[in-house]
């Protein structure tokens, strides 16, 4: 009887002790490996063949640790040019598979265009965007642009010391 | 020093028998040397960190014009756009940060290259004019924050310096608070207050130095322990502690800590222009890459994520970086880093304070308490108490010294005949080394010199009271 008390007394000792422990370690629970938390991975996919006036479809792919995801409360894709020659077009996005979300629209003039999707969910809020060019000087200002955005790259800030 | 032995000079009291006064005269000696090294380092410290201390008070005065606008206007202009103003006024500038302000009256401050040359700017939100820029280096607190934990010096050895100093003055506290302690017949007076009635005197000077050292020792105790995490040496072993025990942050729990890659890749098309290399036709259709969010969507974010502002919105690192957002100047408990892919928007790390391990909690605000920012202006003071004490304790201290050293000598306390009593406070000492590595290389040095040096030459061996 004694022993069991002993017993009793010693477990509840080691798990306050654990307990006690665990509360004063990091919180890293739910990170992966990376040290992530858990977050979407995007696929934007613009249409194969790109042709003014012709409708394209134009998809995303949002995984979740590998699995599709479906849990947007608001899904919508966003089409426009970016030289502003016209308003944007604003369509909610259609779900056509486990975590793929679809708009079909027909481009329009020659220019470029910008792509975006935006979906917010109770845990997630993602918002990537992509261009494409119609036409071969709205592809030539297309790669200009690129390449403009890649060399104004910002330069890695400065370290922090105390 | 003692109520009982405040008078003793070298060669009288000290010198009685037993093994108590020999342990006394031993720790005086260890407190005298390391006194008369490092109290120049230690006022150096208390000056910088008193001064530093204020910061946002000096600095808010001093730089007014930067800091705050001109006049409150009825909309503060987004990121996008003061940015592109900005940027419009200085062509070829490259924005690395910005902090947006909790303060209506205050400016945005920008972390900017131009030129090569990195320069804080700050920019008015309704107006979207600059209203000028600082040399990150050389505002008042860079520089006193430099003289602070590098003596104003460059590379490694100037740190190292202040650290050794810093702990030194941990050995010093508790040492003196030993021969401090009342032996004997307690009495108030000389004790816990200073005997000021014949100014000028030994024991003035001793009242000075002793009593305030023992109302001030928990607060230079506490201000030295919190500064510890941050330095070279012990601040790398206490992080390896922590690491151990997994008491430390979660990854990426800092800004400056590093930060992670965008897990969206940015598909380059002017890296592959197979037409524009190859004289080919150009293609009547072409998919670009990702394009990176606005800084208006990373404030949104921001926002939404409940980031307290102030809070720093660092620029992605090349095409592969991811925006950082951080608390800036915020208390301990509200601090917030977030980690953000450049291209989705999606948010792969957020570390608040409530994740942190034991040990990074207790250093964080260690931290805040050391630079004055966990409590306010009570705060403030309270570090201010300390600096100006440790300033009248060290330099009382060299007054008392030279009333008390004879003419063309050191005037250290003579070393204990008992040998007991000088190997138990080295061994005491040892395990003080041991645990900072830096005052035990110091002692490892001294020792040599005293072996190698001063104990073969007579002459030194007098001057030293070898």
């Amino acid at each position: 009887m004694k022993r069991n008390r002993i017993a009793i007394a010693a477990s509840a000792l080691l798990a306050g002790a654990s307990m006690l422990l665990a509360g004063c370690q990091a919180d890293t629970s739910g990170l992966d490996d990376k040290g992530f938390k858990p977050h979407l991975t995007v696929d934007l996919q613009l249409p194969e063949q790109l042709e003014q006036g012709q409708e394209g479809r134009f998809a995303i792919v949002v995984k979740e640790n590998g699995e599709p995801y479906d849990g947007f409360y608001q899904a919508r894709f966003q089409l426009w040019p970016e030289d502003g020659s016209s308003a944007p077009v604003t369509a909610q996005a259609e779900k056509t598979a486990p975590g793929t979300y679809s708009f079909v629209q027909a481009i329009g003039p020659e220019g470029v265009y910008r792509i975006k999707f935006s979906g917010v969910s109770a845990d997630y809020e993602i918002m990537p965007s992509k261009r494409f060019a119609i036409g071969s000087e709205a592809v030539e200002a297309l790669a200009e642009m690129e390449k403009a955005g890649a060399a104004a790259a910002v330069p890695a800030p400065a370290g922090h010391h105390h | 020093m003692s109520t009982q032995l405040a008078g003793a000079t070298p060669g009288t009291k000290a010198r009685q028998k037993g093994l108590l006064p020999a342990l006394y005269q031993s720790v005086w000696r260890w407190h005298f040397y390391a006194g008369i090294i490092f109290a120049p380092f230690l006022i150096l410290l208390a000056v910088s960190g008193g001064a530093y201390l204020f910061k946002p008070q000096i600095e808010g005065q001093l730089y007014k014009d930067l800091l705050t606008v001109r006049e409150v206007g009825q909309v503060r202009m987004s990121p996008d756009a003061l940015s592109a103003a900005v940027r419009k006024e200085n062509p070829g500038l490259a924005i690395q940060s910005l902090t947006l302000p909790s303060d209506a009256r205050s400016t945005v401050k920008m972390s900017v290259v131009q030129g090569g040359v990195p320069t804080t700017l700050y920019a008015d939100p309704y107006t979207g004019k600059i209203a000028g820029t600082l040399d990150s280096d050389k505002t008042f607190s860079a520089v006193f924050k430099k003289l602070h934990s590098q003596l104003l010096l460059p590379g490694t050895l100037p740190n190292r310096i202040v650290e050794l100093a810093a702990c030194w003055g941990l050995v010093l506290t508790v040492t003196g608070l030993y021969l401090w302690w009342p032996r004997g017949r307690f009495s108030v007076w000389g004790t816990l207050l200073p005997r000021l009635g014949k100014p000028g005197n030994r024991l003035f000077w001793r009242d000075l130095h002793a009593v305030p050292a023992f109302w001030l020792s928990i607060l230079i105790l506490a201000l030295i322990l919190t500064g510890l995490p941050w330095s070279g040496v012990l601040g790398g072993q206490i992080d390896k502690a922590a690491n151990a025990t997994n008491t430390n942050n979660p990854p990426y729990a800092y800004s400056f800590m590093g930060a992670p890659e965008s897990v969206t890749r940015a598909k380059d098309i002017a890296a592959d222009l197979p037409w524009a290399a190859e004289s080919l036709p150009v293609p009547a259709s072409a998919p670009g890459g990702y394009v990176p969010i606005t800084v208006d969507e990373v404030a949104g974010i921001a926002d939404r994520q409940h980031v307290q502002r102030p809070y720093t919105i660092t620029m992605p690192s090349g095409e592969t970086g991811v925006y950082t957002i951080s608390t800036a100047d915020a208390k301990p408990w509200d601090s917030a880093t977030l980690h953000v892919d450049q291209y989705s928007g999606t948010v792969l790390t957020d570390v608040r304070y409530e994740q942190y391990g034991v040990m990074a909690k207790l250093i964080t605000l260690g931290i805040a308490f050391h630079e004055g920012k966990l409590f306010g202006i009570a705060n403030q003071l309270l570090g201010l108490l300390a600096c100006l004490g440790l300033i009248l304790i060290s330099a009382g201290s060299y007054v008392m010294w030279r009333k008390r050293a004879p003419a063309g000598k050191l005037g250290a306390p003579n070393k204990p005949r008992e040998k007991k009593a000088s190997i138990g406070v080295l061994i005491i000492m040892a395990v003080l080394g041991v645990l900072m590595p830096l005052v035990g290389l110091s002692l490892l040095a001294v020792l040599a010199l005293d072996w190698l040096v001063i104990r073969r030459v007579p002459a030194l061996r007098r001057w030293f009271a070898v």
